[in-house]
């Protein structure tokens, strides 16, 4: 048993040797598993990366939030026909609707963009219709001032709620609640500044102004309401399913749907959002991966094909060693252990690479990440490229321990 | 009574063709003796190199018996055929057969690599007989930066690191001067004087010279046998 720990440890200090004093081609050796590796560890942590930043946002962003809005069925599509959703049908949820916690309609300008005046100063920003419970179901929270309440709502009064970046492009002061504001002409008081919430995939979440449902109504004509969405919450405690399906057989009611006919309407949680995403990162992980896999083979053969030349080329050598009493097993183990290693290397310098690449992908997201690359993938790497250096190093071990030493020892 | 080392029983060679074969060594019966100098002379291709190359456990006979102490190499395996190279053979080639890219000392050091004792002493082991041939300030170079000679006494140095039981030289002046053939000469005269058992292989009468026992091969036979001593009265192969 000690006799073969030495003969491992004295052919892995070969191996090493021989790597060292062939440096160039060791460095050209090893190439392909460089590149493949490091692709696997890049397309690791960019999934990895998103799929946590989508989780991480949708949970900031309601994650029990559900939105319904108008989704016209194909068949009425090839018709011409547009389906809608009213504030007459929110309404009537409103009034009937058992498991709904908190509910308010989204009106938003879609025509035209607002024109906002503060001082000399002007932007435009989305313009969104809400009632006061709107605060509850989407997390938006005053930083100064207040939210829109039910007798703003009931008295249309022209109030607004606006978002921290309004309150920045129109350079006003950090609390303009009290002050005036005009959008398309008509003065405005300014009743509260909401919390800044950052960014979304690159989309402003504090560019909004928030004003009473009905004081828009009354602004922009009732038209304005033929097609809203409309945003709840269930009760907590019960399943997102049992509100929808209440939902949908209360509109399907009101519409006047028959059996036969779909839906004109549909409800997108978070979850439903996240699946999505998930659903095209694992495509995209599954693809890639599939490339990346047949990249390493690639790199493996390579391994083996310059270690195949190196046998050739340390014949004599091989000779040499033979005849001072190396056994096939010790020559056989040397040149197994050179493959390994120079895999081995190629995975790290690889994991390195990637690790580079993923430290500047992730200094682009709007989170910070808890791991650049997953532990796993890192493993793994190390797994996937110690076997690549099992595999291909086999053949050429096996060639070179199976030299005859005085074959050997004649090769020129 | 004098003590074989080395013990060959009807050995033949016979390396084969697509058509036939070639018989290079014609049942040898051959013993050389403990402290013994011997020389093996005959012209090119009679067979000398494939003779060294059995003796030396690098090569096996196709028929025969061959005896190394007293151990049947014939029918080891390769294993053990690995540890008789490493244990029992010192070889000293005609082109030197260094490692090219491994330092004067790791060539040396290089048998003992595959035995378990500590590094120190390898090292310790490996200056002693480089020592030994005068070259213990060249450890640090590697081979090209050496002369013919001074390889040589690498290789003689990496011969003898294992304490071998005999020393095989197959033509080990055959690339030298005249200068440093004389040199590598006086050194095996002095291994001998120290009690090594050494058989080496030339083609010239001078080298043969400096043996005791001169063993002429002609065609794969032993053509003639001749033990200086033996002008004194001592026959060997009697
Ligand atoms: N590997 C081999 N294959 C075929 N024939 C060989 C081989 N080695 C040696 N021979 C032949 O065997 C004979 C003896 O060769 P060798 O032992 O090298 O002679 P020497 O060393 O005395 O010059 C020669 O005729 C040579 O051609
Ligand atoms: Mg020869």
């Amino acid at each position: 048993m000690h006799e073969f720990t030495n003969e491992i440890f004295q052919s892995a200090k070969a191996a090493g040797k021989s790597i060292i004093s062939h440096k160039l081609r060791s460095l050209l050796t090893i190439l392909g598993i460089v590149i493949g590796i490091a692709s696997v560890i890049i397309v690791i942590s960019v999934t990895h990366a998103l799929g946590t930043v989508i989780s991480v946002q949708l949970e900031d962003f309601a994650s029990d939030m559900v939105t319904l809005q108008a989704k016209t069925p194909e068949d009425k599509k090839q018709l011409g026909i547009t389906s809608q959703l009213s504030y007459d049908d929110y309404l009537y949820l409103e009034s009937r609707s058992q498991f709904v916690q908190d509910m308010s309609p989204s009106v938003m300008l879609t025509e035209s963009t607002p024109k906002l005046i503060y001082r000399r100063n002007s932007a435009t920003s989305s313009l969104i219709g809400a009632t006061s419970l709107y605060q509850n179901v989407v997390n938006v929270y005053p930083q100064y001032g207040r939210f829109i309440n039910p007798s703003d709502d009931q008295q249309r009064r022209r109030v607004v709620f606006i978002g921290p970046t309004v309150v920045k492009n129109l350079s006003m002061k950090n609390d303009p609640v009290g002050e005036y504001m005009q959008i398309n002409n008509d003065w405005f008081l300014i009743i509260g500044v909401g919390e800044v919430r950052g960014s979304f995939f690159g989309v402003d979440q504090d560019n909004y102004i928030l004003m009473p449902v009905s004081t828009m109504r009354s602004m922009f004509g009732p038209d304005i309401t033929n097609n809203i969405s409309v945003l709840f919450r269930p009760i907590p405690g019960v399943h997102i399913d049992i509100v929808t399906q209440e939902l949908t057989n209360l509109l399907r009611a009101t519409q006047n749907l028959r059996a036969h006919e779909a839906n004109t309407f549909e409800f997108v949680t978070a979850e439903r959002l996240k699946s999505q995403f998930d659903s095209i990162l694992s495509v995209v992980l599954a693809v890639t991966g599939g490339l990346v896999g047949v990249s390493l083979v690639v790199g493996g053969i390579g391994v083996m094909n310059i270690m195949l030349v190196s046998v050739t080329e340390r014949t004599k050598e091989i000779g040499i060693l033979k005849s001072l009493g190396a056994t096939s097993r010790c020559i056989m183990i040397q040149f197994l252990f050179e493959s390994i290693l120079l895999s081995l290397v190629g995975g790290l310098v690889g994991l390195a690479l990637g690790a580079l690449f993923a430290e500047l992908f992730s200094a682009l997201l709007p989170v910070p990440l808890e791991e650049l690359i997953p532990v796993w993938a890192i493993w793994l790497s190390i797994l996937f490229t110690s076997s690549i250096g099992i595999f291909f190093g086999l053949a050429p071990a096996l060639k070179a321990s199976r030299l005859d030493p005085i074959d050997a020892l004649r090769y020129e | 009574m004098k003590d074989v080392v080395l013990e060959l029983k009807g050995v033949s060679k016979a390396y084969k063709f697509e058509d036939g074969e070639h018989l290079a060594l014609k049942s040898i019966d051959l013993n050389i003796y403990k402290n013994s100098y011997n020389a093996i002379t005959g012209p090119s291709g009679s067979g000398k190199s494939t003779l060294m190359n059995i003796l030396g456990c690098l090569d096996k006979p196709t028929a025969g018996e061959y005896l190394l102490n007293e151990q049947r190499v014939t029918n080891m395996s390769e294993a053990q055929l690995s540890m008789i190279r490493n244990r029992e053979v010192g070889f000293v080639f005609q082109n030197y057969n260094l490692l090219p890219r491994a330092s004067v000392i790791d060539n040396v050091m290089q048998p003992l690599m595959y035995r378990v004792m500590s590094q120190r002493q390898r090292v310790d082991a490996a200056m002693h007989q480089l020592e030994r041939v005068g070259l213990a300030h060249k450890s640090k170079s590697i081979p090209n930066q050496l002369s013919g000679g001074q390889r040589q006494r690498v290789a003689v140095a990496r011969a003898l690191v294992s304490e071998p039981s005999i020393l095989l030289g197959d033509e080990p002046t055959g690339n030298l001067d005249t200068e440093t053939t004389w040199e590598i000469m006086a050194l095996f005269d002095e291994l001998h004087a120290e009690g090594n058992t050494i058989v080496l292989v030339t083609h010239e009468t001078d080298i043969a010279e400096h043996c005791q026992r001169r063993i002429c091969i002609v065609d794969g036979e032993i053509d003639s046998d001749i033990d200086v001593a033996s002008f004194y009265g001592e026959s060997v192969n009697a």
